[in-house]
């Protein structure tokens, strides 16, 4: 095995899907890396891979685990167990274990430079918010990639791949989180495939970016999207499109993925993880209005729980939960609750598929208000 | 002719197994016994329309592999990067196009077939 083998692999992939091409990458972001969702055949994989001495060679990252770094999820001794082996592969290979998936956050992604990634939210941030350029890779592809340092060229790592082909107006705004990831779960879900280039959509800021892209991506195959006026480069998209279909959102579209049906017993922010202003915003909140009946969950990134500091003590105090490395899509911790109230339309997409637990779309306010209810 | 996609070695003789509906790595295939949704596929070649579900998919493969019991090819109607990906990782040669169950003497290289 090793790079030899790895270099092989990416080749022969290449030689399937791209007549053969590869293009060299900067930077790589594993997935399948939860003992939840990669099981013993995934750690086995691993295990080899680092045994056969294969080191990346570009800066690599890795997704969220199945066990949060702090172990506030309680989660069974075999699955702590599997994620142990998985995690000592993973250094092993030289892949940096901060279990993120929201690696943009550290990792500098420049214009036009490529990339291997294999979290889709994480991709599609990149390509639409930095025009950075990286196609959806399987998560063991993109760890071969890291360690031969290239990955086959697919369409989305040339511009002629990446032009635009679908007109979408966006007659509602601005978006907060979850509006924003109602607008991307509707793209997604109308057009499917291609590259959407998007006028009139206005965001709130970094939550909402992080849910757009995250519904996006989730809702569909596409992994870019061009927003007039805030991806890098939207001129250049705008001059090369070749529309061939046009889809217009409205508010009344945007208020389909809101439901007010059922109570949950805990509501959960931070999917893709939290950033600062959005923790923030929480503890405000609550500091405000006093301890929540229902407790909360946020997951956040390694650098943002650090940035927090004792503000996680705190927090706790206050019923409201704040963890980093692992999430409540690949925990089975998850599956000790009944219904969970979440602006995060990828989790409502998964937390049902992947745990049996019911949930809850809401606007960020009101998933607050029903923590209280 | 099949089109081969994942190329192997050799001609062999080989039983093929229809599987009508699209099946997932991750959950159908048993890397254990060789079954895949319920038929036992160790050997053969499984003809399907094509994959789905969790990237999760290229490890059970392999797994299957590393244990002998892998399918001998993979003929598939409908192809993605996740088929392809399994089957260069597993080793598994693959083809796009479409088998009847029974025998046939298979090119692994060039996707050549006739029937037994």
């Amino acid at each position: 095995m090793s790079r030899e083998y790895a270099r092989e692999v990416v080749l022969k992939i290449a030689d399937a899907v791209s007549g053969g091409e590869v293009v060299p990458v900067e930077t790589a972001h594993v997935s399948g890396v939860s003992f939840l969702t990669v099981g013993e055949y995934g750690v086995e994989f691993l295990e080899h891979l680092a045994a056969s001495g294969a080191r990346v060679s570009v800066f690599t990252t890795s997704n969220p685990a199945a066990v949060d770094l702090a172990g506030v999820l309680g989660v069974d001794e075999a699955v702590a167990k599997g994620q142990e082996r998985i995690t000592k592969a993973l250094r092993a290979m030289g892949v940096n274990t901060f279990f993120s998936c929201t690696p943009y956050e550290f990792v500098i992604t420049r214009q036009r430079t490529f990339h291997a990634w294999a979290e889709s939210n994480a991709i599609t941030y990149i390509n639409t918010f930095r025009d950075a350029w990286s196609d959806k890779n399987p998560g063991p592809l993109a760890l071969l990639g890291a360690i031969a340092g290239f990955v086959p060229k697919t369409p989305l790592y040339t511009l002629e791949g990446r032009r635009p082909t679908v007109l979408v107006e966006v007659e509602a705004g601005p978006l907060g989180p979850l509006e924003a990831g109602a607008v991307g779960a509707l793209m997604g879900e109308q057009i499917g495939s291609g590259v959407p280039y998007v006028r009139g959509l206005s965001l709130t800021g970094e939550g909402a970016r992080r849910e757009f892209a995250a519904a996006l991506s989730t809702y569909s195959a596409m992994v870019f999207a061009v927003v007039e006026g805030v991806t890098p480069n939207w001129k250049e998209y705008l001059e090369i499109a070749d529309f061939r279909e046009k889809i217009r959102i409205s508010q009344g579209d945007v208020a389909k993925f809101l439901r007010n049906d059922e109570t949950p017993d805990v509501v959960y922010f931070g999917c893709p993880f939290a950033d600062v202003d959005s923790v923030l915003w929480v503890l405000a909140e609550v500091k405000k209005r006093g301890v929540p009946k229902r407790p909360i969950y946020i997951s956040t990134s390694p650098g943002v729980y650090g940035i927090l500091g004792r503000l996680v003590e705190e927090a706790e105090r206050y019923n409201v939960h704040i963890f980093t490395g692992s999430c409540l899509v690949v925990s089975p911790h998850t599956r000790k609750f009944r219904t969970i109230a979440t602006d995060s339309l990828k989790a409502v997409y998964y937390i049902p598929r992947l745990h049996g637990v019911g949930v809850v779309p809401c606007r960020r306010e009101r998933c607050l208000d029903l923590a209280y209810a | 002719m099949l089109k081969p996609v994942v190329k192997g070695r050799g001609r062999v003789r080989a039983e093929v197994v229809r599987l009508d509906s699209p099946v997932s790595f991750l959950g159908d295939l048993n890397p254990e016994t060789g079954r895949f949704a319920g038929v036992d596929v160790a050997g053969k070649v499984v003809s399907l329309p094509y994959v789905r579900g969790s990237t999760v998919g290229p490890y059970v493969l392999w797994g299957a592999a590393r244990r002998g019991k892998a399918p001998l090819a993979i003929v598939a109607e409908k192809l993605d990067l996740m088929l392809v990906s399994a089957c260069v990782l597993a080793g598994v040669p693959l083809f796009q196009g479409r088998l009847e169950s029974g025998c046939v003497y298979i090119d692994l290289e060039t996707g050549a077939y006739d029937k037994c």
